[in-house]
């Protein structure tokens, strides 16, 4: 155990070489900052994605032609609900619609504004909707990022939707959510079941597909199973099968990013190791001194080993704190659209402030291993030099 | 009554030994020191009393022989030991006062004790201690780069005491001063003397030939000890 | 591709720098073995004890960092579980292939030889003539054979890992469904009385340094806690009479206690083997192991019952 006298000397060392380690410091604060900041923002892009997720439904039926999914048929949605152990089974119409001024896509979902809606978090969404305004033009709700788009060509009334089958389908911007909500509604354009059909080209009777309710997990198998009875030709996807799906692609963004990351980290340590190797007399003296005076080896690496383990704790403190406060407080400039690859348009969205321990340990470990063991070998050879020779 | 507390017997120092350029430092040095004895090494530089200061002080490793030191034989400690045998038992006073010229006159002084696991208080103390003995206290905050020639080797005394030592190696202590702090140092040794501290002094200063205070003078020549 | 997972990159980054250190920890462990003389006073044999030190250096570096790396390692497979479908803890994840349990067990072997050679390497440099250098060195050797294993068990085990196909979660693999699968045919009953009795002799084998009885009764002792855990005391933890998972103790939920009551366990029972170990290695006695079994599995007894306890005191009933 380091006794007080041991660590203010230490402190005292590294107060009056300060200019020595400065820029060791400052480049591992950076890329500290950097790794940090892209794996708090993937972390927490993740849970958004898990909460808003946690509100998707438990099954969802489409229908597969030659392997692609098509327009399901809305009356099978009848006989679905009929299966035991399904609480609910509704057709859902949604759709992406390319918006050419920007070259963007929004999502159009379309509600029926008397019905249960297809989710609890459109049900959030639109409670407390005037539905008779609503309902008394073509009208819609749009997502945050929608409107910044369309405020940008001053479309502030309305919006003119060209449907495939030609003309043209004038809508009234109804409302718009507020930017807070998350990740999934940024993009959504909500109207009236029937107008989403006729923009989106689906057929009267038709619907995106039909999602189901069963309350019980272990019912889940036993469903699956009768719906394919019911039809042959559909295909049945899984809430948590989504949400690993989307783990995956933002961990594997995530981690195509260390494997680049790791690059910059091996060079690093090249050069912290350089750096370390180059002994000046005046290092050599020193320790030439301590030895004489009565230090041991041991207690040379230590000294040197808890300097350089100052060095690195303090620019990872600190990169840790830049980089939470760049995710968090200013919401990730640059970097965060790297991650949007799905939701683009801009996003403001109010990440959930999170850091937990095995974050935190990860990159801890993942900065302190290579910084150290970069220093080791300059240290012992350091250590380890004749102190008569140093001396002279 | 006073023991030998420095035993040499049969000591070699050789460099490059299997080599053909293989070069004795030290060969077949004998030499005994009682407690509280002060004894001069005399040579020129590269005859080899440096050597065999540091092999005393167990800062080097002989090639062969022993060497007993305050009990001890130190001729072939692991290192761990052989720190703790100099940070208990010696102190050392270089030519060129190896002090660290950033740090105050305090933290200098205190070095020795930083490593022992002792608590700040107590170095803090027993540096007050040394740096008294030493005539440096009212220094005591300066920079050791700020310091002249003379206040600087006190420095480096009141270093050597710190750890409170038994024995004290002085390499070529009055090399690097004037006379008149030449002489103040002669008082030093005088005092530490009075302190029962066995002192070897090695040098070629004319200053230390009529000391009324040497116990004994070694001629030290190519290695060797004459007369 | 598991690989691209964030811990899975760091986790093996990180064990490609250690192994890589060890390495070079081992080609110089070979060459001072070949020359070392301790006797001999040449400028060979002072070179070789300098190098000794960067040995001993990069060895407690790394293994230092191994013992960090295993409750990583078990965080890594427990977030793995998000992404492997079916697996609901690290449970189902280290079940994902056969490589998976043997990693684990190997991983905690490690674990147990790097404590045994910090104390020998301690014993050692504390002596004034080396005496246990030959045989901390020789000790490192053997670890290093099991950290190549390791390492290369680590990349089998990920790379065999399918994001694909479904695993089991705790529930199947510990018999939530079937029958519970103790040893020996053990109930519950006779499964905790054997847990209290065989901690007391731990203790006992402890405080009076019977060395080999100790370790015996640690072995057992830790087989014996490790059901007793998932079976019964894990279920106080997840206050749920059907959890039975020595995994998901280790997650958030739970406060992460899941690190402090194997560790506690470990540690306890690691000290308590570790004296015989060191005894047959330094033909002399280490006493301080003993003192501190006692304290880790003292700490690891009381924090598992305190779980049921206070689940008594609050709930008036027993799982």
């Amino acid at each position: 155990m380091p006794n007080n006298a041991f660590v203010n000397f230490l402190f005292l060392l590294i107060y009056r070489h300060r200019v020595k380690h400065s820029a060791i410091f400052i480049i591992s604060t950076l890329i500290v900052t950097l790794f940090s900041s892209v794996m708090l923002l993937s972390n927490a892009l993740q849970k958004e994605i898990t909460s808003t997720l946690s509100a998707q439904p438990d099954l969802i039926v489409q229908k597969i032609r030659s392997g692609k999914a098509v327009d399901t048929p809305m009356e099978w949605a009848d006989g679905f609900g009929e299966i035991r152990g399904v609480k609910s089974a509704l057709p859902r119409v949604f759709g992406r619609y390319f918006y050419e001024p920007n070259g963007y896509y929004f999502t159009i979902v379309g509600i029926d504004p008397f019905d249960t809606q297809a989710t609890e978090a459109l049900e959030r969404l639109l409670k407390g909707l005037d539905v008779k305004a609503f309902l008394s033009q073509d009208s819609m709700i749009i997502g945050s990022g929608v409107k910044t788009f369309l405020e940008q060509y001053r479309y502030l009334e309305h919006y003119d939707f060209r449907p495939p089958h030609g003309g043209r389908e004038r809508v009234a911007i109804f409302d718009s959510f507020p930017p807070e909500s998350n990740i999934v509604s940024n993009d959504m354009v909500i109207m009236e079941i029937d107008l989403a059909k006729r923009i989106l080209g689906i057929d009267e009777e038709m619907s995106t597909d039909i999602i189901l309710t069963v309350p019980n997990e272990l019912e889940r198998d036993n469903v699956m199973v009768k719906l394919i009875l019911q039809h042959y030709d559909i295909r049945v996807i899984q809430r948590d099968e989504i949400a690993k799906a989307y783990k995956n692609l933002f961990n594997y963004k995530g981690g195509l990013f260390l494997l680049l990351y790791i690059i910059v980290l091996v060079t690093f340590v090249l050069i912290l190791y350089q750096r370390y190797s180059m002994i000046s007399s005046t290092d050599r003296r020193e320790i030439g001194i301590l030895r004489a005076v009565g230090w041991s080896i041991k207690d040379v690496i230590k000294l040197k080993v808890m300097e350089s383990l100052f060095v690195a704790l303090f620019a990872f403190g600190l990169g840790l704190l830049i980089a939470y406060i760049y995710v968090f407080f200013f919401d990730a400039p640059l970097l965060g659209a790297l991650f949007f690859g799905h939701g683009n348009l801009p996003g403001d969205l109010q990440l959930g402030r999170s850091i937990d321990l095995g974050m935190f340990s990860m990159l801890f470990l993942f900065f302190i291993v290579p910084f150290i063991a970069a220093v080791l070998v300059p240290v012992w050879k350091i250590a380890v030099v004749d102190p008569v020779e140093a001396m002279k | 009554m006073s023991q030998n507390i420095i035993k040499v017997k049969e000591l070699n120092k050789v460099y490059n030994e299997k080599a053909d350029n293989a070069f004795y430092a030290l060969s077949d040095i004998e030499l005994s020191v009682k407690a509280g004895e002060l004894i001069i090494l005399k040579g020129v530089s590269g005859s080899g009393k440096s050597t065999l200061l540091a092999i005393i002080g167990a800062l080097s490793k002989p090639t062969s022989g022993s060497v007993e030191v305050d009990g001890q034989n130190i001729a072939k400690l692991p290192d761990l030991h052989s720190s703790m045998f100099r940070a208990t038992t010696i102190g050392f006073i270089f030519q060129s006062f190896d002090l660290f010229d950033e740090l105050d006159v305090h933290d200098n002084v205190a070095l020795p004790l930083v490593h022992t696991g002792l608590s700040q208080k107590e170095i803090d103390k027993k540096a007050a201690i040394a740096m008294e003995l030493a005539h440096i206290s009212h220094k005591r905050t300066q920079r050791v780069k700020d310091l002249s020639g003379g206040e600087k080797q006190r420095c480096a005394i009141a270093r050597a005491l710190v750890n409170e030592p038994k024995i004290i190696l002085c390499d070529e202590p009055t090399a690097n001063l004037d006379r008149d702090n030449a002489l103040k140092f002669i008082e030093t040794l005088k005092t530490l003397k009075a302190l029962g501290k066995t002192i070897l002094v090695a040098t070629h200063d004319p200053l230390f030939e009529q000391l009324d205070i040497t116990d004994a003078m070694v001629n030290i020549e190519n290695g060797k000890i004459v007369g | 591709m598991i690989f691209l997972s964030n811990e899975v990159v760091v986790f093996l980054f990180i064990e490609a720098v250690l192994l890589l250190l060890m390495s070079i920890a081992f080609v110089n462990t070979l060459g001072i073995l070949r020359r070392w003389d301790f006797g001999s006073t040449s400028s060979l044999q002072y070179k070789l004890e300098k190098r000794a030190y960067l040995v001993v250096l990069i060895i407690l570096f790394t293994l230092g960092f191994k013992v960090l790396q295993l409750p990583f390692f078990s965080f890594t497979i427990d977030k793995l579980s998000a992404i492997v479908p079916g697996a609901m803890c690290g449970a189902g994840v280290i079940t994902a292939n056969e490589y998976g349990p043997l990693l684990m067990s190997l991983k905690v072997v490690i674990l147990f030889l790097t404590g045994v050679w910090l104390i020998l390497n301690d014993e050692d440099l504390r002596a004034k003539e080396y005496p246990y250098f030959k045989a901390k060195f020789w000790f490192f050797t053997i670890i290093f054979l099991f950290v190549v294993i390791e390492s290369i068990l680590d990349v089998l085990y990920l790379a065999n890992i399918s994001i694909l196909s479904p695993v089991a979660c705790c529930s199947t693999i510990y018999g939530a469904v079937g029958g519970s699968e103790l040893p020996f045919d053990l109930d519950v009953t006779r499964l905790l009385v054997l847990f209290y009795l065989l901690y007391g002799l731990a203790v006992i084998t402890a405080l009076y340094r019977y060395a080999l009885i100790s370790l015996l009764s640690n072995v057992l002792f830790l087989y014996v806690s490790y059901y007793a855990v998932v079976y019964f005391f894990g279920t106080y933890v997840y206050e749920l009479p059907t959890h039975k998972c020595p995994f998901c103790m280790l997650q958030k939920e739970y406060f992460y206690v899941g690190y402090l009551i194997w560790g506690t366990l470990f540690l306890g029972t690691f000290f308590g083997t570790a004296g015989a170990v060191l005894k047959t290695i330094m033909q002399k006695e280490v006493h301080f192991t003993y003192r501190y079994s006692v304290w880790f599995n003292t700490i690891f007894v009381l924090l598992c019952s305190l779980y049921v306890v206070v689940f008594y005191i609050r709930n008036g009933v027993f799982l």
